[in-house]
C-alpha cells in the first residue's frame, strides 16, 4: 500500500468526525510520512510502523465517543452517547470482538430463544399429568401400565426441574458476566473522561 | 501485554519525553519505540487527547527541508500532572519490588 491509499482509507474510516478534526489528523499522519521519506523509508516499512488504519481511526473514534459523554446534556443523549462510547471501545481491540462480543451474542441468543421453551415445559408439567391420567383411564388401571405412567410423569418433572435449574444458573452467570464487562469498560471511559 | 497497561506506560512516556522538551511527532515516536514496541499510529490519538486536555499545546515550526514540523510543547498544567504521575510510577514500582522480593 501506498501512502496516497493509507491515507485515503483513514479519510474515510473517519468520516464520522468534524472536517476540521479529521483534516487535522491526516495531516499529522501525513507530516509522519515525510519525516520518513527524509530518512530513506519506504511508504511500506512506514505503514508497517503505523499499524492499521482501523486500528488508528478505532481508537480515535472511542476517544471522541467518550468525549461526547461529557458533552450530552439530556438522560437519553448520554445513554446513547454511552452506549455509544462502549460499544467503540469494545470493538478496539481484535481480542474483545473475537473473544467477548461473539460468545456475547451466541449466549444471548441461546437465553432469549431458550426461556420461551423451559417456560413451555413448565406449563406442560400439569398437562402431562393430565394426560397421563386419561390414559391411565382409558388403558385400565393395569399395574404395568399405571407404573409406566408413573415413571414417565415423574421422567418428566425431573427433565423440567433440571432444565429450569440449569438455565437458571446460566442465565445468572451470564448477568454476571455482562455485568462485569459492563464495569469493566465504564472504568475505561471513566478514566478517559476524567483526563488521565 | 494489557492492552490497558501499555496505554498508561505510553501516555507517561510521551509526557516524560516532552517534560523534557518541546518534540515533534516523529521524533517523539522514534524515541519511544526505540525503547518500547507500540503499534506507532497509537500515539497519534494520545497527543491529540492530551492536547485536548490542555497538558500539551502545539506550534508549527519550519524544517531546513520540506514541509513545517508540529511541534509539542508542555503546558504548565501538563508539567505538574506529569510530576504527580511520575511520584505515582515510583512509588507503584517500588511496593512492586517489594512485593516481589518478599514473596521470594
Amino acid at each position: 500500500m501506498r501512502k496516497q491509499d493509507f491515507l485515503k482509507e483513514l479519510e474515510a474510516k473517519l468520516n464520522c468526525l468534524l472536517a476540521e478534526e479529521r483534516k487535522e489528523i491526516l495531516r499529522d499522519i501525513e507530516e509522519y510520512f515525510d519525516e520518513g521519506h527524509r530518512r530513506n523509508q519506504s511508504d511500506e516499512e512506514i505503514i508497517k510502523k503505523l499499524g492499521s488504519a482501523k486500528a488508528i481511526s478505532e481508537t480515535i473514534i472511542a476517544e471522541a465517543k467518550v468525549k461526547r459523554i461529557s458533552h450530552a446534556t439530556t438522560f437519553s443523549q448520554k445513554i446513547f452517547a454511552l452506549l455509544s462510547a462502549f460499544f467503540a471501545i469494545l470493538l478496539l481491540t481484535p481480542f474483545n470482538l473475537i473473544f467477548v462480543l461473539i460468545p456475547l451474542l451466541i449466549i444471548t441468543s441461546i437465553i432469549v430463544s431458550g426461556w420461551p421453551v423451559v417456560l413451555a415445559m413448565i406449563v406442560s408439567l400439569p398437562v402431562a399429568v393430565i394426560l397421563g391420567m386419561i390414559f391411565a383411564i382409558n388403558v385400565g388401571f393395569h399395574l404395568f401400565t399405571l407404573l409406566a405412567i408413573l415413571f414417565f410423569v415423574i421422567a418428566w418433572i425431573s427433565a423440567v426441574i433440571t432444565i429450569t435449574i440449569g438455565f437458571t444458573c446460566l442465565t445468572l452467570a451470564y448477568f454476571k458476566g455482562v455485568a462485569k464487562l459492563f464495569l469493566w469498560n465504564i472504568n475505561f471511559i471513566k478514566n478517559r473522561a476524567r483526563g488521565g | 501485554m494489557n492492552t490497558q497497561f501499555n496505554k498508561g506506560i505510553l501516555e507517561m512516556c510521551v509526557l516524560a519525553l516532552l517534560a523534557k522538551r518541546d518534540c515533534y511527532g516523529f521524533e517523539l515516536v522514534d524515541t519511544i519505540s526505540n525503547h518500547v514496541d507500540i503499534s506507532e499510529g497509537t500515539i497519534y490519538p494520545l497527543l491529540r487527547r492530551l492536547t485536548q486536555e490542555n497538558y500539551v499545546e502545539t506550534y508549527l515550526q519550519e524544517s531546513p527541508s520540506g514541509p513545517p514540523r508540529k511541534y509539542y510543547h508542555m503546558t504548565p498544567h501538563g508539567k505538574v500532572f506529569t510530576e504527580n504521575l511520575i511520584k505515582e510510577w515510583n512509588q507503584f514500582h517500588k511496593k512492586i519490588n517489594q512485593l516481589i522480593k518478599e514473596e521470594v
